[in-house]
């Protein structure tokens, strides 16, 4: 197992840098960049530019700019945002906080929704319930996210009121403008975006929960253990649920990198300071420096918790082996 | 019954959707709106005078990156940073000039090269320390040195600036710079810092100003908190204890968190928001707007597409757009009205003009509306309707690309009913748009308005508080972009007028206002007669705001809705 | 034990596929499903036949009105009529979403069963190149592409077209299959009747294609069934990257897009299109479960 790891770690390392070269190449050939916040005004002076660019460094070939950003980047410097002249990684670790407190509320919230109504769909597979709970999931899915935000904010921002007159539940923001921090305060912003987030990625969890429940509980070792006289709650925990969680324990390492890259619709509808917004903007405007630093990191976090999905596969099923 | 139990569960959603949205609730007027885009007065103001105290809480969609001036690069950091830093010179909400730390406007000598500014007295920073000349020749320095983001035209062309007392500031132009009233819109304070490291400033995230308010913390990505600046000059002011700048990026969030109240002004809407801004009426919310005099515009290429960037593009014209006749008709083929009345909801004017409004407005006649006259003059121009009623010359089709920001829907709609409007004549209108940073990217990314790889294009353009550099830029025939200037300028029509040129630069030597707006004006009628950019309607800046917040304008200038923020106070 | 081989043995190959048919059948919503499908694809393809106005149209002095006898589903922004619009929207909506759905999960698909199934090297390229693809955003990548195929010029892939689009929103999604696929082929292939397959003699390629991709349908079905709304809605998202379908042409994501800011005052310009892509994400769902029960070797036993 420990040299299987550390293949690859070194595989990871190779990786990442070809990550890096692609991502640099790619923000490099988009056109305009973050000179073009200045393309309309006649003010500024061929001059201006000039000094523009070499301020930005964008007057160095790129494989110059990608060498000089990797040899910085390798001693701990990820460069200051363009647009904020503050360190990449202050810009990020200033939202990393709030973004790991939505996404992972969201992904408790999902989990515990969805498994459970997942197994249950399946074991009273095409029942009204199970209809029901199908047209819900898949309504989630095929209807753009901010149509669900807004409705959300409608109906329980600006229709619904609460005890003291205003809003039933504040529809942006992490904290009342003005009013001193405090936890009930935080939780009641968080109950929105959280729920419209766990309510989309519930419908993924619980289909493929649902499907899989379905292949699994036909199957022969299901059979042999209910032959066998055990409890239709060990049977369905002790065997079937365990086999039927490979395909959601790929689904949660294909969005555990989500923890830190946020999710910019639901950000943006409901005004969470988080790193979705952040990578955003600074796509909007090719800020380097930001841009590079969020993609690496996110990019390490796929890396990782693909491996993290290995590893947990030869858990729950004990004859996969990794080589 | 499974059928049944789906069409149901359908049946609910469908039923939650809809009452959601309020039902049928009424469309949005489509003619009713009288073309009033001034500034809405406050419904008769009670007799009762201001009332201190209260929290305004603003919502903007973007975050600023930093709010020195020095380094901004976005309007949103303009318009914030003039709620704490102050210039000598800002444009007021009229779209004049004001005197704001300079007791008047500045004189200038008889040759136009000395402007003398006299500077207020007894004013202080926020820190506490005195405002005096020392801080105009730094915000000089500022400017011009290597680290600034700012443009340094007329800055560049001060000889020296002088300090013979200090509240005196003398600055000798090595030429006469005519549009110097726009310099110093605002002041950095001597103490902000070393200019070799302008970057790493505090002030950049903590501005000090001697605006009426201050900042108090920066929450990234959230909220600006500002409260009063305690050495504001104006006794008693500002009215307001703090102001709350929340970013929102969502306009259509921030339009139902103004129906609630939880926030009292929204900035930065567009007038695509008329009919939601609209529906909010009787909920307490009503709207400031400014005429910024840019234009929503089409710029026709008049040189060839496929050549790149042509050195003489006289000698490669384009094969359709190059003849005027064509021009004229495509102008006479769109129902400015029209446009204005439905897409708008009546609330803008129709484009005539490139000055159309401030000091050197010179507003044309609309141009007139006249398929049949369009027709006729297509066929004049060798154009004859082919079989698919799209004309045709030596087997070529009168087939234009229009190419604008992709997703900005207003524009979607306005290239939609103009392929509409021009087939009507027998024109036809192909869109491909990209997304804005592309269709603005400069020469070395291959821009294809620097490269002049285009048809038509639609966007927004104008020429601010002073035309100087804009109609130089946008339509002197040096500044058409090639190979041999690097792509500098904005002259993307490659439009070539002696006359046009031969003015423009006569009146970059002149300082009297009054002979510069004669001479702005020839251009602008020439440009009217040589159709290389037809004029839309003229855009807005708008800011959606409860109606208990008085006093609240919107200035066209860089400093927009915090123009005059001293005096903001909530009516209880 | 090893089902599908005995299977195999014991029936002949036609009244298997009978079988298939006669499950499918029984299965009610899958029927049900199927027969909605077939109303939306001929309603679709016979547009012209069933519109009443052109649903290019423009008539600026008649927009936003609401569902009348008139318009059936009320007129847009422009006063077109919504549905003409709808109808032809779903052309290029459900071309899009079937076809970049299809070739998201046939790589998807491919590369999973391949790099679980073998493992070591072949594993290890592969999914290096899968985290490459999930790392690489796809922003940048469709804007590159803009900018290139622009240029490029060539007459199957200009930006704004069917072809582009859908090949580019498949190539973008197949990752969260493969890794999908790869999962449950590394815990399938382990398994008795993979081991007894290769007793009697099976190759590689048969156990593979023959016994484990049918095992490993239940999560492909569930990906594609949300992966067609996906890729329907992600067309309209591309048009703000310059690479939607081109204007005044009409989708059901373009339809959708900008809408927000009418949801209040003119809901019916979002509700029908999106009601559109439910209802098609809906019938194909149950579509799949159908075919999935028809195809499950369990099931047919019953």
């Amino acid at each position: 197992m420990t040299s299987y790891l550390l293949r690859r770690l070194a595989q990871a390392l190779l990786t990442l840098l070809v990550i890096s070269m692609i991502i640099f190449g790619l923000i490099s050939a988009v056109p305009g960049g973050i000179m073009s916040a200045y393309s309309e005004n006649t003010d500024m002076t061929p001059e201006d530019f000039a000094r523009l660019q070499a301020k930005f460094g964008l007057d160095q070939p790129v494989p110059v700019r990608y060498l000089k950003w990797l040899g910085n980047m390798l001693q701990g410097d990820w460069g200051n945002s363009f647009v904020s002249k503050r360190p990449a990684l202050q810009e990020i670790a200033d939202r990393l906080p709030n973004t790991i407190l939505l996404m992972g509320s969201m992904l408790i919230v999902t989990l515990l929704i969805a498994i459970p109504l997942g197994v249950f769909s399946a074991l009273k597979q095409y029942s009204l319930f199970d209809h029901i709970l199908t047209t819900l999931a898949l309504a989630g899915q095929s209807l753009p996210t901010f149509w669900f935000g807004l409705i959300l904010i409608i109906i329980f921002s600006a229709t619904l009121k609460g005890a003291d007159g205003g809003p039933l539940l504040p529809g942006s923001g992490m904290t009342t403008p003005g009013m001193p921090f405090n936890l009930l305060d935080l939780i009641r912003h968080m109950i929105l975006p959280v729920a419209m987030l766990a309510l989309i990625s519930a419908a993924g969890y619980m289909r493929y929960m649902r499907s899989s429940m379905l292949e699994v509980l036909p199957k022969d070792y299901v059979r042999t253990a209910r032959g066998k006289g055990l409890s239709e709650r060990t049977v369905l925990f002790r065997h079937a649920l365990r086999n039927a969680l490979i395909p959601i324990v790929t689904l949660l390492g294909l969005e555990l990198p989500y923890l830190f890259g946020g999710a910019l619709f639901t950000e943006t509808i409901f005004a969470w300071p988080g790193i979705g917004r952040l990578f955003f903007d600074a796509a909007m405007k090719t800020d380097y420096p930001v841009l590079m630093a969020v993609l690496m990191i996110f990019s390490a976090l796929i890396i990782f918790s693909n491996l993290l999905v290995d590893v947990v596969y030869t858990i729950i099923d004990p004859r996969i082996t990794l080589s | 019954m499974k059928h049944l139990k789906l069409l149901i569960s359908l049946i609910v959603l469908a039923s939650v959707l809809l009452a959601a949205c309020g039902g049928g609730a009424a469309p949005a007027p489509a003619t009713e709106a009288p073309a009033a885009p001034a500034t809405e007065a406050p419904a008769a103001e009670a007799p009762a005078g201001p009332v201190s105290g209260g929290i305004v809480v603003i919502g903007s969609p973007q975050e600023p990156g930093t709010l020195n001036p020095a380094l901004a690069s976005a309007s949103i950091e303009d318009a914030i940073s003039s709620f704490i830093i102050e210039g000598l010179v800002m444009v007021d909400d009229q779209g004049k000039y004001a005197p704001v730390l300079a007791e008047s406007l500045p004189e200038v000598s008889e040759d136009g090269l000395v402007v003398t500014y006299k500077l207020k007295k007894d004013v202080k920073f926020s820190n506490g320390e005195p405002f005096t000349c020392a801080d105009v020749k730094f915000t000089l320095d500022a400017i011009l040195s290597d680290l600034s983001q700012a443009s340094t035209s007329g800055y560049a062309d001060i000889d020296s600036l002088e300090c013979p007392d200090d509240y005196t500031a003398v600055a000798t132009f090595s030429q006469v710079y005519a549009p110097y009233l726009r310099l110093f819109s605002y002041i950095i304070p001597k103490s902000a810092g070393d200019l070799a490291s302008m970057d790493t400033w505090e002030f950049n995230r903590m501005p000090i100003g001697t605006g009426p308010w201050m900042l108090k913390e920066w929450k990234a990505g959230d909220s600006l908190t500002l409260v009063k600046n305690p050495y504001y000059r104006e006794p008693g002011k500002p009215y307001l204890d703090s102001l709350i700048i929340r970013i929102l990026p969502s306009r259509e969030t921030g339009m139902q968190l103004l129906g609630t109240g939880e926030i009292q002004v929204l900035w930065d809407l567009v007038e695509a928001d008329f009919p939601a801004l609209e529906a909010m009426k009787d909920k307490g919310v009503t709207y400031g707007a400014a005429v910024t005099g840019e234009n929503e515009l089409l710029v026709f290429n008049l040189a060839d597409p496929t050549v790149d960037a042509p050195e003489d593009p006289a000698a490669a014209p384009h094969p359709i757009l190059s003849d005027l006749r064509v021009r004229q008709a495509l102008q006479m083929a769109i129902d400015k009205q029209l446009i204005v009345d439905t897409l708008l909801s009546g609330n803008v004017r129709v484009g005539t003009s490139v000055l159309p409004t401030g000091e050197f407005a010179c507003p044309q006649e609309p141009s007139k509306y006249d398929p049949e006259a369009a027709k006729k003059l297509l066929d004049e121009a060798g154009w004859v309707p082919g079989k698919d009623g799209i004309r045709e010359k030596d087997g070529k089709r009168l087939s234009l690309k229009i190419t604008s920001t992709a997703g900005n829907q207003i524009r979607e709609q306005t290239e939609q009913v103009l392929a509409d409007m021009f087939k009507q004549i027998g024109v036809e209108l192909v869109i491909e748009n990209v997304p804005s940073d592309v269709l603005f990217a400069g020469w070395d990314s291959n821009g294809l308005r620097k490269h002049g790889n285009f048809d038509i294009l639609l966007y927004t353009t104008g020429p601010g508080i002073d035309p100087d550099s804009h109609l130089f830029g946008n339509y002197h025939s040096a500044r058409i972009p090639t190979a041999a200037n690097k792509g500098a300028g904005n002259n993307y029509s490659r439009y070539i007028n002696a006359d046009v040129d031969g003015w423009i630069d006569d009146a970059s030597y002149i300082t009297d206002v009054n002979a510069r707006r004669e001479l702005y004006c020839k251009v602008a009628e020439q440009i009217n007669k040589d159709i290389p950019r037809v004029y839309l309607y003229e855009r807005l800046l708008i800011s959606g705001y409860r109606e208990n917040l008085q006093n609240f304008k919107v200035s066209p200038g860089p400093s927009d809705f915090a123009w005059g923020s001293q005096d903001w106070w909530l009516k209880p | 034990m090893a089902e599908i081989p005995s299977l195999e043995i014991t029936t002949p190959r036609r009244s298997m596929g009978q079988l298939v048919i006669r499950q499918f059948l029984k299965h009610r919503m899958a029927v049900i499903g199927a027969l909605i499908l077939l109303v939306i694809v001929i309603l679709v393809a016979g547009a012209d036949l069933f519109e009443r106005y052109d649903p290019l149209q423009i008539n600026l002095r008649n927009r936003f009105q609401p569902p009348s006898a008139e318009h059936w589903f009320g007129t847009d922004d422009l006063g077109r009529d919504m549905w003409a619009r709808t109808l032809h929207g779903g052309k290029v909506s459900l071309l899009v979403g079937f076809l970049s759905m299809a070739v998201a999960i046939f790589i998807g698909t491919l590369i999973g069963l391949i790099s679980g199934f073998f493992g070591g090297w072949i594993d290890a390229v592969l999914s290096r190149i899968t985290e490459i693809f999930q790392s690489v955003p796809r922003l940048f990548i469709l804007i590159v592409l803009t900018t290139f195929l622009r240029q490029l010029d060539l007459p199957w892939m200009k930006p704004g077209t069917f072809w582009p689009i859908a090949l580019v929103i498949g190539v973008l999604a197949w990752m969260s299959v493969a890794r999908l696929v790869r999962g449950s082929t590394m815990s399938i292939k382990e398994q008795e009747f993979v081991t007894a397959a290769r007793m009697i003699g099976a190759n590689n390629f048969r156990i593979l294609f023959r016994h484990i991709l049918p095992n490993v349908a239940s999560p492909i079905i569930v990906a594609a069934t949300l992966g067609l709304a996906g890729a329907i809605i992600t067309e309209s998202g591309l048009s703000y990257l310059g690479f939607g379908i081109q204007l005044p042409t009409p989708t059901w994501g373009n339809m959708l897009s900008n809408t927000q800011n009418q949801m209040l005052t003119v809901p019916w310009t979002a509700i029908f299109p999106g009601m559109m892509i439910f209802i098609v994400v809906i019938a194909i769902n149950y579509l799949g479960d159908g075919l999935r029960d028809a195809l499950d070797p369990y099931h047919i036993e019953k």
